[in-house]
């Protein structure tokens, strides 16, 4: 089934670039937001339904760590698997966000089929959670 | 404290795989039509607990406008497109450099890049390496120590 994914990064260029790596990845979309920041992406969630976010970690106005928090904190969005997208590599830093649920670490540079492998765990019943740090 | 390992292979591992990864760039050894001609674009970041660092890379003006292109996946890009682009693929390389560090255990404490245009060729006085995309055009990366 076509995924609908929203992106989340204060860069365009790098929203741009995941994309682009998405369209490569060999998964079909039914549709791909991007958003600036958290908040505008809870905004966006809070009216439309996504089966995947993709977020980097530093962000103005609400950074990624925070978006994290609030969708587990709300029941509607809570399930909805979060991977991050980062340049920082740092081992506490994985360890913190996975802690606060999510669901794969995508380490800047990637490709695309690091991300398409991330997608099929993360969304294709019967796939076991990767829990990723790629 | 451990000081940064920076020796020329992984400058050259994390310039070639972040540009290949990102930007589809080849790098293939200089062709007898190499372009040396400027002007260049600058981009710098600090990095490191107390941003004791600074990564520097240098683009032919030409190479950058078709790295952002490729990058952005459309024509025409302006010179803002070309500068923020140049920008981000520094701040990737530099996440991808601090890993290799003896210390990368610990978060990172990265700077924002900062471009100029129209810089001059290369002149470096830390450690760096050359690079030539497709063999023509060469794209330079700098460690350097900041006092």
């Amino acid at each position: 089934m076509p995924l609908r994914v929203l992106i989340v990064d204060d860069s365009p260029v790098m929203r741009r670039v995941v994309r682009r790596t998405l369209e490569l990845s060999g998964h079909a979309f039914d549709k791909v937001f991007e958003c600036a920041n958290g908040l505008e992406a809870l905004e966006l969630l809070n009216a439309n339904w996504v089966d995947l976010v993709l977020t980097d970690v530093h962000m103005p106005g609400l950074s990624g760590d925070e978006l994290i928090r609030r969708m587990r904190a709300d029941p509607v969005l809570a399930d909805v698997p979060v991977v991050v997208i980062s340049s920082d590599r740092a081992d506490e830093r994985v360890e913190r966000l996975t802690q606060l649920g999510a669901r794969a670490y995508l380490k800047k540079p990637f490709r695309p089929e690091q991300l398409g492998s991330i997608l099929a765990s993360l969304t294709t019943p019967g796939v076991p959670d990767a829990a990723a740090t790629l | 404290m451990p000081q940064p390992r920076s020796d020329e292979a992984v400058l050259e591992q994390v310039l070639a795989a972040t540009l290949q990864d990102t930007a589809f760039v080849l790098f293939d050894p200089p062709a007898p039509e190499a372009r040396e001609a400027g002007p260049y674009l600058r981009a710098c970041i600090t990095i490191g607990d107390a941003r004791d660092t600074e990564l520097r890379l240098w683009v032919p003006d030409a190479l950058a406008v078709e790295l952002a292109e490729t990058v952005l996946a459309e024509p025409g890009a302006e010179a803002a497109q070309v500068s923020a682009t140049v920008g981000e693929l520094l701040n990737i390389i530099a996440g991808a450099w601090w890993a290799e560090q003896p210390d990368a255990s610990r978060a990172t404490e990265l700077g924002v890049p900062t471009v100029d245009a129209r810089a001059d060729r290369p002149a470096t006085h830390g450690l760096s390496v050359t690079l030539w995309a497709s063999g023509v055009a060469p794209i330079t990366l700098e460690a350097v120590q900041r006092a």
